[in-house]
């Protein structure tokens, strides 16, 4: 009996202090809703300034500063290919004054393929907005034969480890889609690290390889030189850069590999502010201004909201911790 | 002649009140950051490029590239004056720089860097206005293969300059070859010695590596000796005497060469064009023991070297787009972000824009020059400033300087560390600097042999099958039999003596 009357004061205490704490929490938020943001908001680059990710992140946070009301800093946290600025960002404190640029898929991969040797997870994000959905392609010099990926294909399975063919190095996206192109079409090809576009481009245009893999804004301006072409695109469709490339999918290679740029709240964070922010991230991407930016800057765009952005980001963490499950990279 | 023509038109542009400014603003800031340890042309370029933002294409890139070529001006007065590479590129300067302003002779080895440096500038830019497409076109034929030659060629050199023990030079070299294992693995993405630290999965940064090595242990050495007398002498002339303007002349000529061909090729770097330029001159000069002792070509040819080096790899980036360096690749950055898209059509689509930095660039060097000839001098005083003050300051700028590259204060950490052990080595007679530029070219030959066996039809043979590449390991074969020779000739003749005696 006393027992019972201890349990039921108990309880009833409980449920005030979680009424008085809820109560506390709305009043909190609502007053943080009308005020936020008070004062600039830090945004971490995972990448050097002058970077592909770093003018995304500038580019789109300077219109955004017209529906923010403040100002963004960017901090470049370079390092362990983003894993250092990922693991800042996980790890930032949650008053709302602390956001960042993610890049699927590579902040999937690092913990998939380091393990505990990275301080993140997936989960420690809130995604806000993705704004660039930027393809892999497979680029040949201007006077190759291949016209398509089928060609390529068809050459790779009569000469079996005869092309050659520039990436950008073991364990990343690139690499996982020749594995996937030579396990599905039962080919073999010499594939050759590089580090970054640019010595890829020099390498095949001065013929030392056959053909490279990359994504789509960067190798724009030599497609428009017709140095090189692109001859396929990783995107689910065509894409308005190079109309001319068909996707893998056309060719019979069954796969999609695109590369995402977007911005994320570390988790914890109050959902009213990553509101306030998801919107002024939509009404920036939406903004002239911003899409004549993007324009200039070759940027294949694609906004997914935070549900969708969500979404994308749990369908690929599974499918690439199942791949890696089945083979190791 | 057209190029001429156009040249002259960019020298309208860039010669306006507002772009002039900019072009003394960006290589004052380079001078600057050359100087500062640490603070590299990268790190400056990549600190200034939020601030162009506002400005016009051409006042920003006139700015940001005045900062690199500016940097490699710098980076001589700390090499010279107080043994702590300002950049990269200067580690190989220390070696005969500061013995000179030991002797006293430090004003000589800033003036003839200086005149250098603006040799070597002017010819490379001359070489972008006239002969910029048709020589990035022929860089292109380097392939992996190729790298792995050169870099090859350049590690046989630096076994010249180890020093007087070839045994503590090996260990030397061959501790930085560890330490450039460091990091992923380039074949199989496999991550090796992070000894559980995230931080080294993209390897030690050369930056940490440099200023622990060499900047903070040689204030750690010079602490312990007595302060008050181990002060350099009084600067005076910064003309370097009439008997030295021959030799530094011709070192000088020979420097603007190999910097011009190397800034070509992409994935090269400033560093190798001055290593190749000082093992160059030891090998040319009469007496070769001169040189680690204040030989004044040894400053002079790699200054050079450097500076043609960062005009001539402006070529690949105007003309194909493609960054030879960390700098210029963070210049790429800055083009793209306003809105220039760097490569064959810039000639033709922006050429207001290209022939007006071209321009800046003459006037960038001219300026460098005047900067450089008078105030050396002044810069110079920096030895003259009591160690108990400068010890502090240098510490102080040192650390900052790391801590600026990536914001991590993980890597200060990491630098104190190598402070340490470049302290020991100093105490043990190990040579520093070959660690450092086998760490270096270790990185490159690791790389490049791995693409070249990817991409290779029978192993290594394809090295012998290329003719660039085949010509270069020839080079090396002779070279390391005529060192063989000449060791047991010298031996025998030892032995001989001792028969005799």
């Amino acid at each position: 009996m006393k027992r019972k009357i201890v349990a039921g004061f108990v309880a009833a205490l409980m449920l005030t202090t979680l009424a008085a704490g809820c109560g506390g929490k709305k009043q909190a938020s609502e007053k943080a809703g009308e005020a936020y943001p008070k004062k600039p908001i830090t945004a971490i680059v995972a990448f050097p300034a002058g970077g592909g990710t770093d003018i995304v992140a500038r580019s789109i946070l300077k219109t955004a500063e017209k529906y923010t009301g403040q100002g963004f800093v960017v901090d470049n946290k370079p390092g362990a290919g983003g894993a250092i600025g990922f693991t800042a960002l996980a790890g930032a404190t949650k008053d709302g004054y602390t956001i960042g640029m993610i890049n699927a898929p590579t902040v999937l991969l690092s913990p998939i393929q380091l393990g505990n040797k990275v301080k993140y997870k997936l989960d420690d994000f809130v995604p806000i907005a993705n704004f660039v959905s930027d393809p892999g392609v497979f680029v040949v010099p201007a006077d190759s034969s291949f016209k398509t990926l089928k060609d390529v294909i068809e050459f790779a399975k009569a000469n079996p480890n005869q092309l050659k063919l520039g990436y950008g190095g073991p364990g990343t996206s690139e690499a996982l889609a020749i594995r996937t192109l030579e396990q599905t079409q039962g080919i073999k090809i010499k594939k050759v690290p590089f580090e970054g576009t640019g010595p890829q481009l020099t390498a095949l245009m001065g013929k030392n390889i056959d053909i490279m893999i990359s994504n789509a804004s960067e190798v724009y301006p030599q497609h428009e030189a017709k140095q090189i072409r692109v001859i396929s695109v990783g995107s689910e469709k065509r894409i308005a850069m190079y109309p001319d490339a068909s996707t893998y999918k056309e060719n019979g290679f069954d796969y999609v590999q695109v590369a995402m740029r977007g911005i994320a709240a570390p988790s914890g964070m109050d959902p009213n502010q990553i509101k306030v922010l998801a919107d002024a991230m939509k009404k920036a991407y939406d903004d002239p201004e911003f899409q004549k930016n993007a324009k200039a800057l070759n940027l294949p765009l694609a906004y997914l909201g935070p549900e969708d952005f969500k979404k994308e980001l749990q369908k690929q963490d599974a499918f690439f911790r199942e791949e890696f499950k089945k083979n190791p990279w | 002649m057209e190029n001429l023509l156009l040249l002259l038109h960019g020298f309208e542009a860039a010669l306006t009140p507002s772009n002039l400014l900019f072009c003394l603003i960006g290589v004052a800031v380079g001078q600057l950051v050359g100087v500062l340890p640490g603070l590299g042309p990268v790190a400056g370029t990549a600190m200034l490029i939020p601030l162009t933002y506002s400005l016009g294409p051409v006042p920003a890139i006139i700015m940001l590239a005045g900062i690199f070529y500016g940097a490699m001006y710098g980076g001589t007065i700390t090499s010279v004056l107080i043994n702590v590479p300002g950049e990269g590129a200067s580690v190989i300067t220390c070696i005969d720089g500061h013995q000179m302003a030991k002797q006293g002779r430090g004003g000589s080895a800033l003036g003839a860097a200086a005149i250098g440096s603006f040799i070597g500038g002017v010819v490379a830019v001359l070489c972008l206005t006239f002969l910029g497409p048709t020589l990035a076109e022929y860089a292109l034929r380097f392939g992996p293969p190729e790298f792995f030659s050169i870099m090859v060629f350049g590690l046989l050199l630096l076994v010249g300059l180890i020093g007087k023990s070839v045994v503590k030079g090996m260990i030397s070299a061959i501790i930085g070859m560890l330490l450039a294992l460091v990091g992923q693995d380039p074949a199989t993405g496999a991550d090796r010695f992070l000894f559980g630290q995230i931080e080294l999965l993209e390897g030690i940064d050369f930056v940490v590596l440099a200023i622990g090595l060499f900047g903070l242990s040689e204030i750690l050495t010079n602490t312990e000796e007595n302060m008050d007398l181990n002060k350099p002498e009084k600067i005076s002339k910064m003309i370097p005497p009439r008997y030295e303007w021959k030799p530094s002349l011709m070192a000088i000529l020979r420097g603007t060469g190999i910097g011009g061909v190397l800034g070509l090729i992409p994935g090269t770097s400033a560093s190798i064009a001055a290593l190749m330029s000082y093992s160059l001159e030891k090998k040319l000069a009469k007496d070769p023991s001169r040189f680690g002792k204040g030989a004044i070509e040894g400053v002079a040819g790699p200054e050079t070297a450097n500076n043609s080096y960062a005009g001539a790899a402006l070529i690949p980036l105007f003309t194909l787009g493609i960054p030879t360096s960390p700098t210029i690749a963070v210049l790429l950055g800055a083009f793209i972000m306003h809105g220039l898209t760097p490569g064959p059509l810039l000639y033709q689509k922006n050429p207001d824009f290209i022939w007006a930095v071209v321009a800046s660039m003459f006037i960038g060097n001219v300026l460098l020059l005047i900067m450089n000839l008078p105030m050396a001098s002044w810069w110079a005083r920096i030895a003259l400033v009591p160690y108990k003050l400068l010890f502090p300051l240098i510490l102080l700028i040192c650390m900052v300087g790391v801590y600026s590259v990536n914001r991590s204060l993980w890597e200060v950490g990491l630098t104190i560390a190598f402070a340490a052990i470049g302290y020991l080595m100093k105490k043990w007679k190990l040579p520093s600097a070959a660690l450092i530029l086998s760490f270096v070219l270790g990185k490159n030959i690791e790389f490049t042999l791995v693409q070249t066996l990817s991409m290779s039809d029978n192993g290594l043979l394809v090295l012998f099958q290329r003719p660039i590449s085949a010509v270069l390991l020839t080079l090396c074969g002779i070279i390391l039999a005529v060192g063989f020779y000449t060791t047991i000739k010298n031996k025998r003749d030892n032995l001989a003596a001792d028969e005799a005696a």
